[in-house]
């Protein structure tokens, strides 16, 4: 019993990881109406950014203020040279643009820090920590406490604050957002900027556990899976999606995978998604829209 | 409860159908050009250009049709292509004596299958959402080939060479044989494909795409036209998967029909244009000869000591900026930039009947 | 059984002894209708069942209730014409006969028979055909490939003979675009073909969308705001299109307009919604007569010369 409790708690915290990394989409989502393939590879380009520069002597804060500024520079720049000449264009036209901005990110990190994997050490330790008879490591605990403290963040920033209510009339109806003049190049910058926060802190933690490869990006398809499960809207739905992916895939693939081979982690999430598209399409906590015909 | 009907992000605005006449003079330049290789014979011209050119049009036409045409979004392709390989393999293997084309069509045909079941999902959900499913499919599939070693005949490394190209009396293993067999089954299926789409079918997906309640509204069925397109599509991408592992790569593996295959694909049929059945063959052309020329330019200007992984980022890059370029500037692509360029050019050649003019 | 003895109630009284529970009501205001009119017959199939029926519609979307109790029976070969202020319901009472939006009660019948479950593309292959008030046409399409595709219900051929081009297939195609061609130069539409439908000025594009549900040849034509957007000249083509619709083909029209003068012109009977409910039904000189429409209108109602469409 307490094998299957540590292979759920353990899972659970992976998830919160996915969590992170969905919020950033959500952020995007919100404020653009698309979902940002980029964000994968900009947490590889974040990530990367961070791991050469300390390797170069930057002090940590430096080092994050640095990415943190490329990141806003990249905001900036995708703002006046992709959205804003695909402002009315569909869905589906705004996702295959920001495909073709993630293989962009993914190619520069490349040429300017190269291919080789890179360590990169934040200060958190990573040790088994007894808790309730489980052990939990202490790196995915602290992680949990950071996306929760991100997670906080962002709702008082969004529920709180001017900013957070123009985000949020954007989000609702660009058109009406704008006649009441709000800058919806500024409030998307910002957006796309927070959302680079995420990356960057994400790409952070992902980057001290696993090490900072280009599988990096590849996390961005498992948090489609999240994002469907939980609702492209609500950050709440989003961590608890991804609590309930990390911890099935773990699950699964430790009790799944002697009866139907290993490497169900490679899929299990898609498949959660897909069966919860058929049974509730709008996600956990997502919003079905009224359309007027 | 009154009917309320979720947000649609799937109105697309894509490619006008290309309904004017033009067939003589496309078909009599297709005809030369698809005869001139025999003519010079080069070994490279044949196996490392034309049926790699080949094929990735048909798969570019096999997305075409689920995206383009019916407008749902599909990131699982090449999970469709090793759907139709390892089935095209396993028809060869335990019916012997069966003709390779009939393989092939078989091929299709589970794939075809497989398509259907992984597009029931677009019954339910419209536009974006449905990237989950061809997604699921894209990364199931292939463990599912892997792990289970009947379908590469107990083979452990689940890498099977494939036999030799015969059909009937004809020796087609040589480059040019390939050519001519990849030749032949790309123009049938396309020629095939080409009739459906300018018929009653395509003008249904169209509607589904553009606009699926007054689709309804006149009598289509959106979810019977969706699964159709799903299945069109995944036999077309099925027989690509076939030509792929037997006359191009010669070996039958699932490595080849990876998420990067499946953007590759995405992406030819972004460039060449979405809804058009002439820029599947211009997008994949390409997708083909870009890093071919990437070689040759870096090789002329920076000499013999270019990493390879350089030039492979350079071209991301490139395909990037291509992408968002073609989206901003040109979303029919490739195909209405050459149609401008040759009315302008060739306007005292045929009097072709008013296409789709802008 | 024929229509001339049957003017007087007494004789209709005991025919309906005779016959039981079988109402004749309609009967006898089609054979008035079409004996005052001195039209023939072929306007108006004598069939029993309405052609559209529906009886205590209510709709809430939220909290809000969208449609109060709304019955309406329209016969076949009428044409019926469906006013009311803004937010009055009627597009959404057009939706609930099109099977888009489900009532929360009560029944929708297509020839007598209840449809109030129907999917849409059911209800429109049983012969009731909608356009759109915000436009339905398929942009991505030519204005001829719009028109073909609105002969989807009559394609027999099935998708192998289009796949290979065989002979039953190439016939079919040739005629339904005779079809298409015809009805576009019927609405004077026919430069325009090879032209994608996204090209087209608004009025034109309203036509279009006109010639597409004319192509389907339905039975019932729910028609949202078919004129909006038009000068005066290209309203009376329309009209006149419309009328010919009801007249050759004994269609059966619902119609949403604003311009009351066309509106009163074209239809035997004016339904007027206000705020969700039905608060008339009738002769539309009889209608335009009455306090309450003319209260609903606020003031605005007298008038001969065309409403500006809102």
């Amino acid at each position: 019993m307490s094998f299957f409790l540590n292979v759920l708690v353990g899972g659970a915290l992976a998830g919160v990881m996915y969590a992170l990394v969905a919020i950033g989409f959500v952020l995007i989502y919100r404020a653009s109406g698309v979902f940002n393939f980029a964000q994968g590879t900009m947490i590889l380009f974040a990530a990367l950014t961070f791991a050469n520069l300390v390797e170069m002597g930057a002090p940590m804060l430096l080092a994050f203020l640095v990415t943190f500024a490329l990141l806003i520079g990249s905001a900036f720049l995708t703002e006046r040279l992709v959205l804003r000449p695909l402002a009315n264009r569909s869905v589906i036209t705004l996702f295959l643009a920001t495909l073709g901005l993630s293989y962009i990110f993914e190619g520069v990190a490349q040429i300017a820090w190269g291919t080789q994997v890179h360590s990169l050490d934040i200060g958190l330790p990573d040790e088994p920590v007894d808790l309730f008879g489980l052990s939990i490591s202490s790196f995915d605990l602290a992680a949990t406490a950071i996306a929760a403290l991100l997670v906080v963040g962002l709702a008082l920033l969004t529920g709180r604050t001017g900013l957070g209510l123009a985000l949020r009339a954007v989000a609702a109806d660009p058109l009406a957002a704008l006649s009441i003049g709000i800058r919806q190049e500024r409030v998307t910058v910002i957006a796309w900027s927070l959302a680079g926060f995420v990356a960057l802190v994400a790409g952070l933690l992902w980057g001290a556990r696993s090490g900072v490869q280009f599988s990096l990006a590849l996390i961005v398809l498992k948090a489609l899976p999240v994002l469907i499960i939980g609702g492209f809207t609500s950050v709440g739905g989003v961590i608890v999606a991804g609590i309930v992916v990390g911890a099935g895939e773990k699950l699964a693939e430790i009790f799944l995978g002697p009866v139907i081979g290993s490497g169900i982690e490679n899929w299990f999430a898609y498949v959660l998604a897909l069966l919860f598209l058929m049974i509730r399409p709008t996600g956990l906590f997502g919003q079905r829209d009224l359309a007027r015909i | 409860m009154a009917a309320i009907l979720p947000s649609d992000p799937a109105a697309t605005q894509v490619a006008p159908v290309r309904t004017g006449r033009r067939w003589p003079l496309w078909l009599l330049a297709l005809f030369t050009v698809a005869l001139l290789p025999f003519a010079i014979g080069s070994d490279y011209l044949f196996s490392a250009i034309l049926v790699p050119l080949l094929i990735l049009s048909l798969a570019g036409l096999g997305l075409n049709v689920l995206t383009g045409y019916a407008g749902q979004l599909s990131l699982g392709s090449a999970a469709f292509m090793a759907v139709g390989a390892f089935a095209t393999y396993n028809l060869q293997l335990r019916l012997p004596g069966l003709p390779m084309p009939l393989a092939m069509a078989g091929g299709g045909i589970v794939a075809a299958g497989t398509g259907l079941v992984f597009g029931l999902p677009s019954l339910r959900v419209k536009g974006f959402y449905l990237i989950a499913s061809t997604l699921a499919a894209q990364f199931f599939i292939p463990w599912l080939l892997s792990q289970y070693s009947w379908f590469s005949n107990g083979n452990d490394s689940g890498v099977v060479t494939a036999p030799p190209l015969k059909l009937g009396l004809l020796d087609l293993d040589s480059p040019a044989g390939r050519y001519a067999l990849t030749l032949t089954i790309v123009a049938l299926v396309t020629w095939g494909a080409s009739n459906l789409v300018r018929g009653p079918a395509g003008r249904a997906w169209i509607a589904v795409r553009d606009m699926d309640l007054a689709a309804a509204a006149i009598g289509i069925a959106p979810g019977r036209a969706k699964l159709f397109a799903f299945a069109v599509s995944s036999f077309i991408l099925g027989v690509a998967g076939g030509l792929w592992a037997f006359t191009y790569l010669g070996t039958v593996e699932p490595a080849g029909f990876d998420l990067d295959r499946s953007f590759q694909i995405l992406f030819i049929v972004i460039i060449g244009g979405l809804g058009s059945i002439r820029g599947n063959f211009l997008g994949a052309a390409f997708i083909v000869l870009l890093p071919v020329g990437l070689s040759i330019a870096a090789g002329v200007l920076a000499g013999s000591q270019v990493d390879p992984a350089l030039i492979e980022n350079i071209q991301k890059v490139i395909f990037g900026i291509l992408i968002i370029f073609f989206l901003i500037v040109e979303p029919d692509g490739l195909t209405t930039l050459v149609d401008r360029a040759l009315r302008t050019q060739f306007r005292w050649i045929g009097s072709r009947k008013s296409g789709n003019q802008e | 059984m024929t229509t001339d003895h049957l003017s007087s109630n007494e004789t209709s009284l005991s025919l309906t002894a005779m016959l039981g529970n079988v109402s004749l009501a309609p009967l006898l205001d089609m054979a008035e209708l079409a004996v005052a009119e001195g039209e023939t017959v072929a306007r108006a199939r004598v069939d029993f069942p309405a052609a559209l029926a529906v009886e205590g519609i209510h709709l809430c979307f939220g909290g809000l209730s969208v449609l109060s109790d709304v019955s309406l029976t329209v016969e076949r070969g009428e044409t019926v014409g469906l006013i009311g202020p803004n937010g009055a319901g009627k597009s959404s009472l057009l939706n609930v006969m099109s099977g888009f939006y489900r009532p929360d009660k009560g029944k929708v019948l297509i020839d007598g028979r209840t449809a109030g479950g129907l999917a849409p593309h059911r209800t429109a292959r049983a012969g009731v055909v909608r356009t759109f008030q915000n436009l339905g046409l398929f942009q991505g399409m030519s204005v001829l490939d719009n028109v073909l595709a609105g002969r989807t219900l009559h394609i027999r051929a099935g998708w192998p003979h289009y796949l290979l081009r065989l002979p039953a297939a190439r016939k079919e195609e040739r005629v339904n675009r005779e079809r298409a061609m015809e009805i576009l130069t019927l609405l004077g539409l026919d430069p325009y073909a090879d032209q994608r439908a996204a090209t087209l000025p608004y009025g034109a594009q309203k036509r279009v969308e006109l010639a597409r549900a004319l192509a389907m040849e339905p039975a019932t034509l729910l028609l949202d705001e078919p004129l909006a957007g038009m000068n005066p000249a290209e309203k009376a083509e329309m009209a006149e299109a419309i009328r010919a619709a009801n007249r050759r083909h004994g269609t059966t029209i619902i119609l949403i307009e604003h311009d009351v003068g066309i509106v009163m012109g074209l239809s035997d009977r004016l339904v007027v919604l206000d705020r969700g409910r039905k608060i008339a039904d009738g002769p539309p000189a009889d209608v335009a007569a009455m306090p309450e429409v003319m209260a609903a209108y606020l003031g605005t109602a007298r008038n001969t010369a065309g409403k500006k469409a809102a």
